[in-house]
């Protein structure tokens, strides 16, 4: 039983480690373009 | 059972990770409305006195106030830790009846999530502020529920949330008639008496506006939460997410698999509701009322109800943004996270031992999902210090003065001191005088919700002028201040009192006189709004003072 737990949490786990990580360290520094500055929802 | 030091151990660690690079040096956070400047000027404009829309009434007035006392910089600080903790230190209060792994959870998902990180990002603190300022609103809720006479801690809240901003008065009241409404008469007279008192704040100046008309049109489905990825507005919702300015969305908000788990987290969260005990069904319809508010303007029609509704009603303006108003669902979450994580502890026995990872997930899912947030969102937010023009042009400009502020486009600017990074004008804050900027919402696209200030559509009509010098002195604008390095304004001729660092201060009245056309307030209304402040004040005042007697 606690195999089994451990396995189902260790999976979850390092599954958001690995997607929500991974996407997080792609992310990059958007600085706003003068076209874009006065777009209110791209800014 | 509770132990105040865990909580406080795990608040200041959140507080350190999400805040860090904001703490170990100098200069300011300047991103979307988060503007902080060296010293805030005094203006009348801050209570709502000159008859303009309320925008931070009383905040900018407390700001200004506080920039006498400390720089900016350290007023942002003080704010921003200061709430964390409030936020962090509350939840662990309204769930004290667990123990305190669970009590880190709550505290982690309240103070960890994609609301906070969009809030934070967009730059809407004190908006931020009023969300942590909830769990002393349930508190105090629950306390007036059991007792009616113990009204102090809700006048407290209340009038701190009201302080923060419109929404956050709203808020706290929805929280607050929620949680606190029962059979009991003398809680629904007091609960209401409470509420009015503590909003006079911002309703009066904002119901006697004389100089300002809000827009409704188009601005619902504008400001509608939107989907962060493919799994849809409904899921990131749920998990908190799905603001409608995409530009500022966490890298790993655009994963489905991330929106998706972080929907299990929330339905966790959810499930130990119903074990939250007589009061379940008072946090399930906050949760619920918190969803369809932020879902109302994205699901079909949604925004042209509101539209239409807005027409005879124009309060419904507040409305606009409802995502904000997906704050209390980040409550409801804590508070079940809490409770889930002690069902998940009863179910430990000696031979299952490895539930306890169970335990360790829940605490640390919220942080795990979203790395974003950690020290000052991974970069994006990046300190940056007023270059010294902006200080010496504020001194050539005099309290009776009216600048304009070019290029008129828009009221936000990406300054390359600031990492060009987007920021409402500072220039309003930071000079003294009234200060006009072009206050039109650009939405993208054709979309623009017009100028609200009938000064702001005078400027520019001036502006467009034969002779714009002439027009604009004509209608009281002394000084123009060109913001260089976003576009090349033409500039009305006149003396060039300053040319540096960036900015060029334009003086018209070098040629001819300025028109005296000073905004005066109608006397009435500002004895109105003085009253209204006053009776805020010394509900605060009140509240604080039953506290602490109570105590005896």
């Amino acid at each position: 039983m606690n195999t089994i737990i451990a396995t189902v949490v260790g999976a979850l786990a390092s599954t958001v480690v690995l997607v929500a990580g991974v996407n997080a360290a792609q992310g990059e520094h958007k600085p706003v373009s003068n076209a874009k500055l006065y777009s209110y929802a791209d800014q | 059972m509770r132990r105040p030091g865990t909580d406080l151990a795990v608040t200041i660690a959140i507080t350190v990770l999400v805040l860090g690079p904001l703490l170990v040096g100098g200069g300011y956070w300047l991103v979307g409305d988060m503007v902080f400047v060296p010293h805030q000027p005094w203006k009348s404009a801050w209570l709502g006195l000159d008859g303009s829309l309320p925008r931070a009434v009383p905040m900018d007035a407390l700001v200004s106030l506080a920039t006498e006392v400390v720089p900016g910089g350290v007023v942002q600080r003080l704010l921003l830790v200061g709430g964390f903790l409030a936020g962090g230190l509350g939840i662990g209060r309204v769930v004290g009846d667990q123990r305190w792994y669970a009590r880190a959870a709550a505290i982690t998902l309240f103070c960890w999530n994609p609301w906070v990180y969009e809030r934070l990002l967009i730059g809407q603190w004190a908006i931020l502020l009023g969300y942590l300022l909830l769990p002393w609103v349930a508190r105090a809720a629950l306390r007036l529920r059991a007792d009616p006479r113990d009204w102090g801690p809700a006048a407290v809240v209340l009038v701190l949330s009201a302080v923060c901003s419109p929404s956050s008065g709203l808020m706290a009241i929805g929280v607050l008639a929620v949680l606190s409404l029962g059979r009991d008469r003398r809680t629904w007279w007091r609960a209401a008496v409470l509420a009015v008192g503590a909003n006079l704040t911002w309703a009066l100046p904002a119901l006697t506006a004389t100089t300002a008309r809000v827009t409704t049109e188009g601005v619902f489905e504008g400001f509608a939460a939107r989907a962060e990825s493919a799994a849809g507005t409904a899921a990131s919702v749920l998990s908190l997410g799905g603001i409608w300015k995409t530009s500022i969305l966490p890298a790993e908000r655009a994963s489905a698999a991330v929106v998706l788990l972080s929907c299990v987290l929330s339905l966790v969260a959810l499930s130990g509701i119903a074990r939250s005990g007589p009061d379940r069904r008072r946090w399930a319809l906050l949760a619920a009322a918190a969803l369809v508010l932020a879902l109302l303007p994205a699901v079909p029609g949604g925004s042209t109800l509101l539209e239409r509704l807005a027409d005879p009603l124009p309060g419904l303006a507040l409305l606009r943004d409802s995502h904000r108003y997906l704050a209390p669902l980040g409550l409801v979450l804590a508070v079940g996270s809490a409770h889930a994580v002690g069902a998940l502890r009863e179910r430990i026995r000696p031979d299952t031992p490895a539930l306890w990872s169970a335990v360790v997930l829940a605490v640390v899912a919220p942080l795990l999902l979203l790395p974003s947030l950690a020290w000052g969102a991974l970069g994006e937010l990046q300190r940056s210090s007023y270059p010294s023009a902006w200080g010496e042009v504020a001194g050539l400009v005099g309290p009776d003065d009216t600048t304009v502020v070019l290029p008129w486009v828009g009221s936000y600017r990406g300054y390359a001191w600031n990492h060009r990074r987007a920021v409402l004008d500072p220039a309003p804050r930071l000079l003294p005088g009234e200060v006009l900027i072009d206050d039109r919402v650009l939405l993208g696209g054709d979309r623009v919700v017009p100028a609200e200030d009938p000064r702001v559509v005078a400027v520019t009509g001036a502006l467009a002028a034969a002779d714009p010098a002439a027009a604009l002195r004509a209608i009281g604008v002394r000084w123009v201040l060109v913001e260089r390095g976003m576009g090349d304004p033409e500039v009305p001729g006149g003396r060039v009192a300053y040319d540096a660092g960036g900015l060029r201060l334009v003086d018209l009245a070098a040629d001819d006189d300025v028109t005296d056309v000073t905004k005066r307030s109608a006397r009435s209304r500002q004895i109105v709004l003085s009253i209204g402040h006053a009776c805020a004040f010394l509900l605060l005042l009140a509240g604080a003072a039953w506290i602490l007697t109570s105590r005896k």
